[in-house]
């Protein structure tokens, strides 16, 4: 019936629980280091990669990289006349051909931009956008996604007056879907691109391209930096003008909030796409082009 | 015998229950800081802070990510990472402290409390041993505590290229604040 009849034993009972329980608290104790706790609660962390490029292109192609929120770009960019027009043409410096861009950040993921282009006195409208980032940690990613849609509209006459009435002939449309990955000091990007140009100038020209650029950059200090940017584009080349890939090469320089880009290209065009639809001049030949680019983020 | 187990749930839920009450913990403590020269002024959020409070011994430690940083200046951000803090060399900086003074501080009564705290701060992979004032306030239930304090970007090898050097200041001011809340298991 009495079940606690036996005082020494619920006493026994009772100092060794009190002991156990002692030694299992400073156990507790010493496994809560705070050190380690604290690594485990920051172990969710994610790193994400800053800075694929330095900036919004690579040469005079798109990089993945976006303008933060509320960042406006003011980019200026020039290509020069050909290196092979000689000393009397200052190799190609008297002539000029620009580009002039204005980015903004709506949010740190998407950026809307406008433009104009000497060459065939375009203006240009585009949207940019990152869908993945290239991160490490709690969420792991190997690449940076973005995509890049332009639209460009020529203000100049065409010389056949019917073309004039119908607005649609003005208009060529580049779609690009850019990949790239940071490896320390080096970054890679694959471009896959569409170009679509509603009015060509001959029958022989391709109303669609289909291009695919590969571009990369060598951080030389966090100041310097090298990039290359190939455009594969699948000209037929079956009329009288033959079109090349551009090739381009940029020794980049930044001083806080500019980039100076020094260029050497084969195209006198510099937007997405009359660069890669209207490329006429070959690095076999010596056709190359001197130019920069000048950024000014506010 | 159901008395001896009672007896030891009992102690077992008022021991970890205890336990839990020392440790304090912010996985959203704010740290802020102030670049300011006379050409810029360039300033980052940090929203992201980790940190423990253990107010039996008065332990403080924290624990940041470089790249949790947010600037209101476009390109801030890049050069924080790439050029000033090397964030991919150096992802984290941590305080691992004591406060002084822990026994002067009643964590149970409401009030603020003058601290110093002495520890190892790391920045940019450069650990040293820094000593500063702050304040610990307690307020129903929670602790916070704050602090502002100067730091000389040389001490932690910040290097800052020639032609910025009068955009990045050489002391940069830094106000930390943690709210707590009692860590949970």
């Amino acid at each position: 019936m009495k079940k606690y009849t036996h005082p020494t034993f619920a006493g026994t009972g009772f100092r060794v629980l009190c002991i156990m329980i002692i030694f299992f608290s400073v156990l507790r104790l010493s496994a809560q280091d705070l050190d380690a706790l604290l690594e485990a609660e920051t172990s969710d962390y994610t790193d994400y990669a800053v800075a694929t490029f330095m900036g919004s292109r690579v040469v005079t192609g798109h990089s993945v990289d976006l303008m933060q929120k509320k960042g406006l770009d003011f980019r200026i960019a020039h290509h020069f006349g050909s290196i092979k027009e000689g000393a009397e043409e200052l190799y190609g410096l008297d002539g000029s051909n620009s580009y002039f861009t204005v980015d903004y950040g709506l949010t740190d993921w998407l950026n809307v931009g406008v433009g104009r282009a000497t060459y065939q006195k375009r203006v240009t409208a585009c949207m940019k956008g990152k869908i993945l980032r290239q991160s490490t940690g709690a969420r792991n990613m190997p690449l940076t996604l973005s995509f890049y849609g332009m639209v460009s509209a020529t203000t100049q006459k065409f010389s056949n007056e019917d073309r004039n009435r119908d607005f649609t002939h003005r208009l060529e449309y580049t779609a690009q879907v850019l990949i790239a990955r940071k490896f320390d000091h080096l970054s890679l990007q694959l471009s896959p691109t569409y170009v679509h140009r509603n009015l060509v100038e001959t029958p022989s020209d391709q109303n669609d391209l289909l291009a695919l650029g590969i571009s990369g950059r060598y951080k030389i200090s966090s100041i310097l930096d090298v990039s290359a940017e190939y455009f594969w584009v699948n000209h037929a080349n079956t009329g009288p003008v033959h079109y090349y890939n551009p090739l381009s090469f940029a020794v980049s320089y930044q001083v806080s909030h500019h980039v100076f880009q020094l260029i050497l290209t084969n195209s006198t065009p510099i937007a997405e796409n009359s660069a890669l639809g209207n490329t006429t001049g070959s690095w076999l030949d010596g056709d190359v082009h001197i130019g920069f680019n000048i950024s000014t983020v506010f | 015998m159901k008395r001896i187990i009672f007896f030891l749930a009992m102690c077992l839920l008022l021991g970890t229950a205890s336990h839990a009450q020392d440790l304090w913990l912010t996985k959203t403590g704010h740290i802020y800081f102030m670049s300011h020269t006379d050409a810029i002024d360039i300033d980052g959020n940090n929203n992201q802070v980790t940190s423990f409070l253990n107010t039996s011994n008065g332990e403080i430690v924290f624990q940041l990510l470089i790249k949790s940083f947010t600037f209101t200046l476009a390109t801030a951000e890049e050069h924080f990472n790439e050029t000033y803090m090397e964030s991919d060399k150096f992802p984290k900086a941590s305080l691992k402290g004591v406060l002084a003074n822990p026994e002067t501080i009643d964590f149970g009564k409401n009030g603020t409390y003058p601290v110093v705290v002495k520890g190892e701060l790391t920045i940019h992979g450069v650990t040293r041993t820094i000593e500063q004032a702050g304040e610990i306030v307690v307020e129903e239930g929670k602790i916070s505590a704050k602090s502002s304090f100067t730091i000389a970007i040389d001490d932690y090898k910040i290097k800052v290229p020639k032609l910025v050097e009068d955009r990045v200041a050489k002391i940069v001011d830094v106000a930390v604040n943690m709210e707590y809340l009692p860590y949970k298991k």
